[in-house]
């Protein structure tokens, strides 16, 4: 563990195109956290025992091989990361996946659009609330 | 017997008609057999049988013979008939099977006038009778035996019992010359109604007349279980009492029961004259030794009837009931087909979508089947029905008393409620009897939620009889107005009112089988209904995958189009210039276009897979093994992938195109998700049997007796809890561009594939070290 090491935003999305979008959201509104991107839950798993902080996580659910629930167990039984916040921004909103997600302890759901630019305002809700509407 | 005999007026000795009589509150205790009396057109005399010795001779044997009565007691026959009249008559009785009867013996002059006289002669339990007919006088005598033998073919020919009917009273009036002949035919309930003739032009019709059971006397029904013909030919002829009353060889009055000349009832006559009738001939009709009808003949007028003519009837009157018994059970055979195509067809209806109620419409319906009134089908509520039935809340009244009646057992005998006077066992129906005084009822299912219901108006109802009212005697008998078909008649319908036609074993037999069709249809529906469920449930859970699919991953690349749509509309509102990097954009668009294609062709795919039908043909794996390599463009020897057959594939019941297309699938993930310096993927197979390392207890399904294809390799493993994962559409354990990528619904398509085939799909593996594919090719034989 390293206190000193900045927090970062992680990023759970294994399509190349999204995390592009997120990447896009963050550099508008200009979050002063680095961007860490995994592309599936093993990795995100992975990137838990790095040392590394993070700030929030940008989950995913439909990932290749585990889904985004597993990794989000993990982090919430992980105690240096139980408490960060996790937001699903998923491309199902059917119940069933919400519910799962509820039930492994995410903070929020949201649904991915086809649009560029309701994603785009989308994530920009969700960085500018959670780093800085919610207290660290 | 005896006791009823006690208290009539001759139960001190020998009845006589004559003396005695009857009354219409005694006629059922008549001695008809021992009348006492004869016609007086002809002479009875009784003998006995060893010594010709007369015993008994009627009074009139003075009149027509000149000889008084007692000069002929204890005398031999030859007193009457001379030597050689009783020489012949000996002979003909030690030669012919005379016993209870009568035969034309001979023609003689006797007596004073010598006149010409038939002789016919039977013998009823060691006494002679001799009935002495005057011949008639010399006439053309028509070809009886012709006539006979034409009646018969007509007969044969009929195709109803009522056509059958029909054709005897022709043929016998034909016979006779009868003014109007007539067939009785009686029903379970003793009653009798007329239901065929053939009758003068001008004679009003009796067709259709019914009458209670007591007009014909239970003693004359049991003589006409013994005497195929009874002549009277002249019903107001005077009777002659035999001389003495008693037989003195047995002490009793003399048995006449087969003789032509036996006395008539009083109340017999007396109808018959009440309806005008001057002579009558009856006929009995039996069926396995029960009296099932008569043939009545009468005339307007007396009439002889010559031992001819009788002899005749007679051999009819046995031919016909010899063709009933099959007229009636092919008639029988024809209702209970009817009945039986009717519910069928009916039922074909109900069984596309379970409504019982489809048995009451369109037609045929269940009135096409039972002859009913009208009928009623009861389920979930309500009731539906066709014809003549009882309101809707006489109906729910009714439902609610049948009920108890029905539910008790599921036994067939106490699912059925069958009574042909519903009114006397159920009063509320008094109501209605018009319409249903006859109910027969199914419960279909122990709990009686499902019922059918047959009705039957009251008989008098469906009956009028339109016997004309003139027919009336203008002075009747001393017994009143009684004696008349038309007071049979009322007497009849009064016996019947709210009460209906019985329901015949054979209606009841078919109501029971409807029964058994329908639970066996509701049970068949209940399972076919279950399977349909699952069935939907599992394809709606395959819609509701493909809906998932559409959301997600059809949507992945158009997000990514409409990313880069959208930044390069901006950079040129912006007036950026079409630089490097809108060039990657527009080709990061065509890449994503080209993705989404691939992804739409799949999912196309696996749709039409799931609803293609094979074409299974004996198939050479190895052949179709050699093409699938050919389409991966991958030759056994290439030296990026081995493709390993240890021995050659056996033929096998399939479809050619889709087994390549398994093969396809299983080979490329092997060679794909490789990631040894030298990869190799092994085709092979399991005999039933056969022992081998490959196969794991722990990961193999319940496959028995049947060859197991393997497609083998030594990639990179999938991991145990990955394992029902790879199956999913475009679930891809990998990231897109690992392992060459793909759309993740090739092993999708194969299980469909071998699903299809009737057979299963799974895998062992070991992490880092290969996967194994095993697959069968036919449904699993039952048992295993």
């Amino acid at each position: 563990m390293n206190p000193g090491t900045p927090a970062a935003v992680l990023v759970v999305e294994d399509s190349d195109e999204d995390f592009a979008t997120t990447a896009d959201a963050a550099a508008r509104l200009q979050v002063p956290y680095p961007l860490v991107r995994v592309l599936t839950a093993d990795d995100g798993c992975a990137a838990l025992m790095t040392g590394q902080r993070f700030r929030l996580v940008i989950l995913d659910n439909s990932l290749p091989g585990d889904q985004g629930d597993l990794f989000l167990s993990a982090l919430r039984s992980h105690p240096m990361h139980c408490r960060v916040p996790v937001v699903a921004f998923t491309a199902s909103g059917r119940q069933p996946d919400r519910d799962v997600l509820h039930a492994a302890g995410v903070n929020a759901f949201h649904v991915k659009s086809v649009s560029y630019e309701d994603n785009l305002w989308t994530l920009e809700m969700i960085l500018n609330y959670w780093l800085r509407a919610v207290a660290d | 017997m005896e006791t009823v005999l006690n208290d009539v007026p001759w139960s001190a000795g020998p009845y006589s008609i004559k003396r005695h009589g009857v009354q219409i509150a005694n006629c059922d205790s008549e001695p008809v057999q021992t009348p006492g009396c004869i016609q007086s057109h002809g002479v009875l005399v009784a003998f006995r049988l060893e010594d010709l010795e007369i015993q008994q001779v009627s009074e009139n044997v003075g009149g027509l013979l000149g000889v008084e009565a007692g000069d002929l007691m204890g005398k031999p026959l030859t007193a009457v008939l001379g030597e050689s009249g009783a020489h012949r008559l000996k002979a003909f009785l030690a030669s012919e099977p005379i016993e209870r009867n009568p035969l034309y013996c001979q023609t003689q002059a006797i007596g004073t006038a010598q006149a010409a006289f038939h002789l016919i002669v039977h013998s009823n339990d060691g006494v002679g009778l001799l009935e002495l007919e005057p011949s008639a006088p010399d006439a053309a005598e028509p070809d009886y035996y012709s006539l006979v033998k034409k009646s018969i073919v007509r007969l044969q020919g009929a195709a109803s019992v009522q056509d059958f009917c029909q054709v005897a009273c022709d043929e016998v009036r034909q016979l006779t010359g009868l003014d109007r002949v007539m067939a009785y035919f009686f029903h379970e309930d003793g009653s009798g109604e007329v239901i065929a003739e053939a009758r003068r032009e001008d004679l009003h019709s009796w067709l259709g007349l019914h009458y209670p059971a007591h007009d014909i006397p239970q003693p004359a029904r049991e003589i006409f279980k013994r005497i195929w013909i009874r002549p009277l030919p002249d019903a107001a002829g005077a009777l002659s009492e035999m001389i003495p009353l008693a037989n003195p060889h047995t002490g009793r009055g003399l048995d006449m029961t087969y003789c032509g000349l036996r006395g008539a009832s009083v109340m017999y006559t007396e109808y018959l004259r009440n309806m005008g009738v001057g002579a009558s001939l009856t006929l009995s009709m039996r069926r396995a030794g029960k009296l099932w009808g008569l043939i009545a003949g009468h005339h307007v007028t007396a009439t002889p009837f010559p031992w001819q003519v009788r002899a005749a009837c007679e051999l009819l009157a046995q031919t016909v009931s010899l063709q009933l018994a099959y007229v009636e059970e092919r008639e029988h055979e024809r209702y209970r087909a009817r009945m039986q195509t009717a519910h069928l067809t009916a039922l074909a209806r109900v069984a596309r979508n379970g409504e019982l109620s489809r048995l009451t419409q369109p037609s045929p319906t269940l009135l096409d089947g039972i002859q009913c009134g009208g009928a009623a089908v009861y389920q979930q509520d309500e009731w539906s029905t066709v014809g003549d039935v009882p309101g809707s809340s006489e109906l729910r009244e009714l439902d609610a008393w049948l009920r108890p009646l029905l539910s008790s057992s599921a036994a067939d005998s106490q699912s059925l409620y069958a009574t042909d006077r519903l009114s006397e066992v159920h009063a509320a129906a008094a109501g209605y009897a018009e319409v249903a005084s006859g109910l027969l009822a199914v419960s279909m299912s122990k709990t009686a939620r499902q019922l059918i219901v047959w009705f039957r108006p009251a008989v008098a109802q469906t009956v009028s009889w339109a016997g004309n009212p003139s027919e009336a005697p203008t002075v009747p008998g001393p017994h009143g107005p009684r004696l008349t078909p038309r007071a049979s008649f009322a007497l009849w319908q009064e016996s019947v009112a709210a009460r209906s036609l019985p329901w015949t074993t054979a209606e009841r037999e078919a109501a029971l089988y409807l029964r058994t069709l329908v639970m066996d249809l509701v049970v068949s529906r209940a399972e076919e209904l279950g399977a349909l469920n699952s069935e939907l449930a599992s394809s709606n859970e395959e819609l509701d995958a493909f809906a998932y699919v559409a959301s997600h991953d059809l949507k992945e690349p158009l997000r990514g189009i409409h990313r880069h749509a959208a930044l390069l509309k901006k950079d040129i509102q912006a007036g950026r210039a079409l630089d490097t990097q809108a060039l990657e954009r527009l080709e990061a668009v065509t890449r994503l276009t080209v993705r989404m294609d691939g992804l739409l062709d799949a999912l196309l795919h696996f749709s039409r897979v799931g609803r293609l039908e094979l074409q299974p043909q004996m198939e050479d794996l190895n052949a179709v093994l050699v093409e699938s390599i050919e389409m991966l463009g991958t030759q056994p020897t290439d030296a990026r992938c081995a493709i390993r057959i240890p021995r050659p594939l056996p033929r096998v019941l399939g479809d050619r195109v889709r087994i390549r297309e398994i093969f396809t699938n299983l080979i490329s993930n092997g060679i794909k998700y490789n990631d040894k310096a030298e990869r190799w993927v092994e085709v092979g197979y399991i005999e039933p049997h056969e022992t081998t390392t490959l196969l794991l207890a722990s990961d193999t399904p319940a496959v028995r007796n049947q060859t197991i294809y393997y497609v083998r390799d030594n990639g990179i493993g999938i991991a145990v809890k990955h394992r029902a994962q790879v199956f999913g559409i475009f679930k891809r354990l990998h990231t897109r561009d690992a392992f060459g990528g793909g759309s993740g619904a090739g092993l999708t398509i194969a299980r469909r594939l071998v699903e299809r085939h009737g057979g299963l799909l799974w895998l062992t593996s070991a992490l880092g070290q290969g996967s194994t594919f095993f697959f069968t090719l036919a449904a699993s034989e039952s048992g295993g």
